[in-house]
């Protein structure tokens, strides 16, 4: 009878599990795009397997443990598959400016990216790039004809889900931050040559060592995991970063910083993420490099000379080794607290290193997407004056004819008038409220208004 | 970078595992099924082994990365506590074992059943933290 009563509720709650897939289903997703729905599909075949496993549970010639056993897991899938549900949450088209996931698609494809990949906002301060490895599925056996077919739909695991701050947050100029989370995508191949480092790696070891000596703690396998693993996010940041510096250049140091200023102003070190301020240093740097910076080109047009204040002035320093470990005991234990302090010499020695990998990798690979000071000098020269006028940046001129602006000049072209420019824009209409947040509101929706139309003309171009 | 899915609530995990069982204990599974099987066994467990091997040289240059890292994370995070210092040498054999397996090669018995040994408690650690999981708290935000 318990059995019985199991069984029941969780055909019950795989039912209404059906209906809510279902009903997604019917969702609008922006932009088309395949990804949510394959995500969906993926659910079904959880959801229909765990049909199987009910049938197997209430088949009278099966013995009573083999029985409870089959029920339990079909709890397990239908656990599993509404736990699936909530991470499509906020990918529909009420949820995410349409506009911008067709652009953001162009994005990965140039990167090569050949998994599944969905995007979707969330009223959290949070740019994320989610990975579900689902490495084992395909070893449920028995299991629908349907998971086995969203399997094989998925392509290359794992699957992807891009996350960007939804309502307020969701600023145009600051989705740039998803050049950096693509980046994530592609940090495995982009493999940097550290051995020209190894001082600065033996140092930081025996300065960890010492530092755990002196409460007796034993570097042992598990403090050696978490120094491999908190290293490795590290890195994987800073080349996250350096692909998000090649993909938008300029934009996206501010679209960083302005996130990073208006969603923390914190030192920013945890065991995922390196120190914000030595991030911004190291962007800084690639921006100022070679003959035609970035800075120099942003400077000459706008008369605004970046530097590592422009966008995040409230962005603090990290002080120094002792305090930093004192600081950051009160959240986490001493190890780490220890390890996130003694590698920040370490990962300062290699960020160039990093970025110089990155840039490479990008250059054999995908040279298409790379955004230069030469873009940024004809960017602004079509776009900026134009854009005080209300017209968005939909399309560029050059030697071979009028063609798309791409996502990359929209954003750039969007900042240099954010930060530059907001003073020429048209008074908005009454004299209520904030005229600033008005004629920024208004930048917004110019370059929505870009990146459709671009897009459109984008398509048009291809079908020529 | 975030990863979604906890291992004690992973359901293709624990199929794995069990098959895993399933294939090299009970010897109950055959044909192209033991394959993918022991491919994906083969692959879990010499990922974690590659990772745990990069961590016992000392060196960050030498640092392990995905999926390395990834494979062997579950293995730390579960299975320090019965095996400790040892790990690395079980990964490293259970790797060996499996690999030979999965190329057809018959393994002894004191082979086979000390990869059991681990997938059982790497098993048994997943159910003791899937039965431990707090059930969610009442939430107070006292702004």
């Amino acid at each position: 009878m318990p059995l019985q009563s199991a069984h029941d509720a969780c055909s019950f709650f795989l039912a209404r599990l059906d209906e809510e897939v279902e009903q997604l289903r019917s969702t609008p997703f922006p932009g088309h795009h395949p990804g949510p729905r394959k995500w969906l599909a993926f659910v079904t075949g959880l959801i229909e397997s765990g049909h199987i496993y009910l049938e197997t549970a209430a088949d009278p010639s099966a013995a009573e443990p083999e029985a409870s056993k089959a029920l339990q897991f079909a709890e397990d899938l239908g656990n599993f598959a509404y736990d699936c549900l909530k991470h499509v949450a906020g990918a529909d088209a009420s949820q995410i400016p349409h506009e911008i996931v067709a652009p953001f698609q162009r994005w990965v494809d140039q990167l090569d990216i050949q998994n599944t990949i969905f995007f979707r906002a969330e009223h959290l301060p949070n740019y994320e790039l989610g990975v579900f490895y689902l490495n084992y599925f395909s070893t449920i056996s028995p299991c629908s004809p349907s998971l086995n077919s969203a399997l094989a739909n998925f392509g290359s695991l794992p699957v992807l889900r891009v996350t960007v701050p939804g309502y307020a947050m969701g600023m145009l100029p600051h989705f740039a931050v998803v050049a950096h989370e693509l980046g994530h995508a592609i940090q495995t191949k982009i493999k940097p040559d550290f051995s020209s480092h190894k001082q600065a790696a033996d140092d930081c070891y025996k300065r960890i060592k010492t530092r755990l000596d002196t409460k007796d703690i034993v570097l042992n396998q598990k403090i050696l995991f978490q120094i491999s693993n908190i290293q490795n996010n590290w890195i994987n940041e800073l080349k996250a970063d350096a692909v998000g510096h090649c993909v938008v250049g300029p934009a996206f140091f501010f679209a960083l910083c302005g996130f990073l200023e208006l969603s923390g102003r914190n030192y920013g070190v945890s065991s995922t993420h390196p120190p914000s301020s030595l991030r911004q240093t190291l962007l800084i740097k690639q921006l100022s490099s070679e003959n035609k910076s970035f800075i120099d080109v942003f400077y000459a047009k706008t008369g605004l000379k970046i530097d590592k204040d422009t966008n995040g002035p409230h962005i603090p320093e990290c002080p120094k080794a002792n305090t930093l470990v004192q600081k950051l005991e009160r959240n986490f234990d001493y190890t780490y607290a220890v390890i996130c302090t003694e590698l920040i010499p370490f990962i300062s020695a290699i960020g160039a290193d990093i970025y110089g990998a990155a840039i490479s990798y990008l250059q054999t690979s995908a040279a298409e997407i790379i955004y230069t000071p030469d873009q940024l000098e004809a960017d602004l020269k079509y776009h900026l004056d134009p854009l005080c006028n209300l017209v968005p940046p939909i399309e560029t001129l050059n030697a071979k004819g009028a063609h798309a602006a791409s996502l990359s000049s929209i954003l750039n072209v969007g900042w240099a008038g954010l930060l530059t420019r907001l003073d020429n824009f048209p008074e908005p209409a009454g004299n209520d409220g904030d005229v600033k947040a008005k004629k920024m509101e208004r930048l917004h929706e110019l370059l929505l208004k870009a990146v459709e139309l671009s897009e459109a003309r984008l398509l048009w171009e291809e079908q020529q | 970078m975030k990863q979604h899915l906890s291992p004690s609530r992973d359901p293709g995990l624990l199929s794995v595992l069990e098959n895993g069982l399933a294939v090299i204990k009970d010897k109950k599974i055959d044909g192209a099924r033991r394959q993918q099987i022991l491919d994906v066994l083969n692959e879990m467990f010499s990922e974690a082994s590659r990772g745990s091997k990069a961590l016992s040289t000392h060196n960050l240059l030498d640092a392990a990365e995905e999926p390395a890292l990834e494979r062997l994370s579950l293995f730390v995070n579960y299975l320090d506590d019965p095996f400790g210092a040892d790990l690395p040498n079980r990964l490293s054999e259970a790797a060996a074992v499996v690999t030979e397996l999965r190329k057809g090669h018959p393994q002894d018995n004191t082979s086979t059943e000390r990869v059991c040994d681990i997938i059982e408690k790497l098993l048994a650690a997943l159910k003791t933290d899937y039965l431990t999981t707090p059930l969610a708290s009442p939430v107070e935000f006292q702004y």
